[in-house]
């Protein structure tokens, strides 16, 4: 695979908004690109530090689960950090219809 | 990205449950007000236990997957900021590879300041610790009535340790050589030099003098005794040596057996094995202060002045009542140290011509 560089789009959510000062950005890498290796670059250039060990990567809108895994990035591809997620309430209501 | 996960959520509910007739994912965006609810799932099913597990199943892994964020906002003046709140349910972070680290490495995951903060407070809570713990120790006094500026170092009362229970702790110093072992080792190599007949003639008379001596210090109370013999069953005891009175030989394995050395033998040389306890004492008493204490402090009321072997005849057999008594290993060397010119006196008049003695 040939090495190349490749602009991505960053977006970010939540705290990692907060951090970050920013929605979305742009990011220049070299293509392929090892995930602890793409994980620092993201950290160590949207000051992220504090959210290192829990946040997650997301490449077009697919979670990236294997932290041990070579990724082809082409341009444009979109890039999200995900922080710790908390979607919905704690409390839940389950509304039990009758029969 | 949510909806992405809403569809695969539906795709994995209707694979799991097959009889699934409809499924229905709301998720609210925006404010929140308190006590609103801010998801709904509904799942039809023609069977309620398939809906209410689906329901279930779905709504727990929408909490995992779903990159949805809530920020509680709090009233003014309550102090607290904004906060982004997180799932119990947040998957595991990335770890790095930790199959190439050494094994007796540690990696830390923490940042520099955490640690170092972590270890601050735990040295601070150490020495906290032991501060009260010496107050308790050596500040005779109540909480109460403790001065604020007071401390150990200038509050101590010292307390006279009398019994076993050592209040007051010691450094303990290891020395390489500990002083004594080498005169020991000395004499014993001196006296296995010696002529076989002198040798085992003051052996025997060493422990059947040991042994008399044993008799009266009170230890050959029933239980004392039932205690020997039990053991005598189960340790290995021979008697081949000729020389020694099978009494001895069978006292000598027990006490090697008691005091935990594994023996050389019951043919093994007397001298030998008699080394090698005094060396156990030597040991037991280094690593063990408060034997040494009360060793001492039983020095100070008793002198033990008259060290020699009591020299009982064989018609005088009634044992005398003596109180216990302790021996240091400065005692044991002038014992030694007498054993050896009784010997020498010995060897002398067996072999007159011997240039040895």
């Amino acid at each position: 695979m040939p090495e190349k560089e490749v602009v991505l789009t960053v977006l970010f959510f939540a705290k990692a908004k907060d951090l970050s000062g920013t929605v979305q950005s742009t990011i220049t890498l070299k293509s392929p690109i090892d995930y602890s290796s793409l994980l620092n670059t993201v950290v160590n250039q949207f000051n992220l530090n504090p959210l290192r060990h829990s946040l997650i990567l997301a490449l077009n809108e697919e979670y990236l689960e294997d932290s041990q895994q070579v990724l082809d990035l082409n341009n444009n591809d979109c890039l999200a950090i995900i922080p710790p997620i908390s979607g919905g309430t704690y409390l839940i209501n389950t509304i039990k219809v009758p029969y | 990205m949510a909806l992405k996960v809403f569809k695969d959520i539906c795709n994995n509910l209707r694979e799991t449950w097959p009889d699934i007739v409809n499924v229905a994912i709301y998720h609210r965006l925006g404010n929140v007000p308190v006590s609103e609810a801010s998801v709904v799932i509904a799942i039809s099913s023609p069977h309620r236990q398939t809906a209410l597990s689906a329901v279930e199943h779905a709504i727990n892994k929408l909490k995992e997957m779903a990159p949805i964020w809530k920020k509680e906002e709090y009233a003014p003046g309550t102090h607290t900021d904004a906060q982004w709140k997180e799932n119990s349910e947040l998957p595991p972070p990335k770890q790095e590879h930790l199959s190439e680290l050494d094994p007796s490495m540690i990696q830390i995951n923490s940042s520099h300041e955490e640690v170092f903060s972590n270890i601050k407070a735990f040295m601070a809570y150490r020495k906290k610790m032991n501060n009260k713990d010496n107050m308790k120790t050596y500040c005779l006094r109540k909480a109460e009535e403790r001065p604020e500026y007071s401390c150990c170092r200038v509050d101590a009362v010292g307390r006279r340790v009398i019994s076993t229970q050592a209040e007051i702790q010691y450094r303990k110093e290891h020395y390489d050589e500990t002083p004594g072992t080498d005169c020991n080792s000395n004499s014993g190599k001196t006296k296995t030099k010696r002529s076989a007949s002198s040798k085992e003639a003051s052996s025997r008379q060493l422990i059947q003098g040991q042994c008399r001596q044993s008799n009266t210090t009170g230890s050959d109370s029933p239980d004392t005794q039932r205690y020997l013999l039990k053991q005598s069953t189960t340790t290995p005891v021979t008697h081949d040596d000729p020389n020694i009175p099978f009494g001895i030989s069978e006292r000598l394995s027990l006490i090697e057996h008691h005091v935990g050395i594994k023996p050389s033998g019951p043919n093994g040389d007397l001298y030998v094995r008699l080394k090698q306890i005094e060396d156990k004492i030597i040991q037991i008493e280094d690593d063990c202060e408060e034997y040494l204490r009360q060793k001492n402090y039983f020095r100070k009321y008793e002198p033990l002045s008259n060290l020699t072997c009591p020299v009982i005849s064989s018609h005088d057999r009634k044992p005398q009542h003596v109180k216990p008594r302790v021996f240091s290993i400065e005692d044991i060397d002038e014992k030694l140290m007498y054993l050896k010119s009784q010997l020498s006196l010995a060897g002398n008049d067996d072999q007159s011509g011997d240039s040895d003695s």
